[in-house]
Formats: structure tokens, C-alpha cells, sequence
């Protein structure tokens, strides 16, 4: 007895018909197709943008500071303040829009 | 009309519906023939369309559309299959657990549930692109060239997958036969 011939018609002799999904099927799947939403990225262009802003108004009032006045290293805390405080704000910024759309 | 992967790039609600329409049978079908039970193969249907509707952005129209779905719904059926072998591993041992699956096809006649099984199992035993192979090709009833679009190989490879598989069924299937050939 030939097995490999043996093993198709094992498979050929299961009378498979196609297997058809039921019509529940096809409504889940719209409807999670509309529930998806597209993957929108963390940060977009403008925030980018915004961020280089506030980057380089700070380095360039630190380095205008530092440069006409006396105590440089109180105004470079001054400034580093004021960077963490836009970077906080800015992300705050940032999340308030995520969650809006 | 704009072509249907054009108006599926653009979201429209109404091109999801008719590739649902088109290709829902098709994905259910083979998502049976890997699976082996309705449910699986309900939350694979699943997946695969909304796998699509993510991806559908790199489509690119090398392929065709049909191909392309097959090959998304393939994936996530090996995906399912490993996620389901991880589960019946042992959490003491990390071995696997031999308990045989079902294989319940709604197209299958109730006499011939217990081959089916022993013949789903044995195929489970089969590498992954043996396996894929055979399942398009007996399940499916793809020819070897589609299968080779699928599988993105030559027709000669497909062959040569289907004759190992067929050799490595005969092996695991072996006792069965035996038996068979002792009583029947």
C-alpha cells in the first residue's frame, strides 16, 4: 500500500467544503475597522518646530546674558529655569492636543 | 471608478465593505485550515483586516491584492499557533504539553472527525513553511504557482516543501496506519 498516496487521499477522502464565516463576522469587523483610529505620531511637525523655538530663544538669551552682565552663572540658572519651565509647559502643550482629537 | 486598493488607501468606508465582501470567505477558510476551530479562526479574520486596513499604505501593487491578504493571513495564523504552543507549555517544566487539538471544521462530516484530527495534529508537527504549504495546497486548494506567489517562492521549492511534507506526514503518521491497515 503506497502511504504517500495514502496520506492525500486522507485528505482528498475528508470532503472539506469551504468553512464560511457567519454574517456576524463581517459586521465585527467593520465596526472594528471603524473604531480604529490611525496611529498618529507623539510629536508633529509644528511641535518640532515649537520646541527648536523655545531651544534656541534660551540659548540666545543665555548667551546674550553671559555676555553683557556681570554674574554669568546667575543668569545661566535663570535661564535654565525658564527652559524647563517652557519645556513643561510645552509638553503640556503637546498632550492637550493628543488627547482633543 | 478608482481601483479598490486606491479608495482602500483613502479610507473609504464603503471599498472596507466590499473587501470584506470579497475576501472575508477566503480568510475565514484558510484561517480554518490552520487553526482548526471557529473561533481562532474568527479572531484571525479579524486581525488580517485590520492588519490591512493599518498596512494598506505600503501596498505597493507588486503583488496582487488577493496574494498579499493570503500572505497577511498566513502570518497570523503561524502567530496564533505559537501563541497557542506557548500556552500549552508546562509552567513547571517548559515542556510542551502533547494534548492533541480539535480540529473542528464546519465542513467536516462527523465520521470523519477523528482522522481529521489525527491529520490536523500531525500537520501542526510540520515546520512552519512545510506546514503553510501543504494547508494552501489541500485546504485551500491553491496550485503550486500561487502558493509559490504566497510563500514568495519558485514552483520547484514549492515542491520540494511539499514532497518533504508529505515524507514527514508519512513518518508521523505511521502508526496510524498500522492500525488502519491491521483492522481495516
Amino acid at each position: 500500500m503506497d502511504k504517500e498516496k495514502d496520506i492525500l487521499e486522507s485528505w482528498n477522502g475528508l470532503h472539506l467544503h469551504k468553512a464560511v464565516p457567519d454574517d456576524e463576522l463581517r459586521d465585527k469587523i467593520l465596526s472594528r475597522i471603524e473604531s480604529e483610529q490611525p496611529v498618529r505620531p507623539l510629536f508633529r511637525h509644528w511641535h518640532w518646530a515649537a520646541a527648536m523655538v523655545i531651544v534656541g530663544a534660551n540659548l540666545l538669551s543665555w548667551w546674550v546674558n553671559t555676555g553683557t552682565q556681570q554674574q554669568p552663572d546667575s543668569d545661566y540658572t535663570q535661564a535654565t529655569a525658564m527652559f524647563a519651565y517652557d519645556i513643561v509647559t510645552f509638553i503640556d502643550i503637546t498632550e492637550t492636543d493628543i488627547d482633543d482629537e | 471608478m478608482k481601483e479598490l486598493v486606491d479608495r482602500l488607501k483613502s479610507k473609504d468606508k464603503v471599498a472596507y465593505e466590499e473587501l470584506i465582501d470579497r475576501y472575508n470567505t477566503m480568510v475565514y477558510n484558510t484561517s480554518m485550515g490552520f487553526l482548526g476551530n471557529a473561533d481562532e479562526a474568527e479572531d484571525a479574520a479579524q486581525e488580517v483586516f485590520i492588519t490591512v486596513f493599518e498596512k494598506i499604505h505600503k501596498f505597493e501593487k507588486r503583488a496582487q491584492l488577493k496574494t498579499w491578504i493570503y500572505r497577511i493571513t498566513v502570518n497570523v495564523c503561524l502567530q496564533q499557533l505559537r501563541k497557542r504552543k506557548n500556552k500549552m507549555r508546562s509552567i513547571f517544566t517548559g515542556k510542551a504539553i502533547n494534548e492533541p487539538a480539535d480540529f473542528k471544521h464546519p465542513g467536516l462530516v462527523m465520521e470523519e472527525a477523528e482522522m481529521a484530527k489525527m491529520l490536523y495534529n500531525a500537520l501542526l508537527e510540520l515546520p512552519d513553511d512545510q506546514q503553510t504549504a501543504f494547508t494552501l495546497l489541500k485546504l485551500e486548494g491553491l496550485s503550486y504557482e500561487e502558493i509559490g506567489e504566497v510563500m514568495k517562492k519558485s514552483k520547484s521549492s514549492v515542491e520540494s516543501l511539499l514532497h518533504r511534507a508529505k515524507s514527514n506526514l508519512r513518518k508521523l503518521l505511521v502508526g496510524f496506519y498500522d492500525e488502519n491497515m491491521k483492522y481495516g
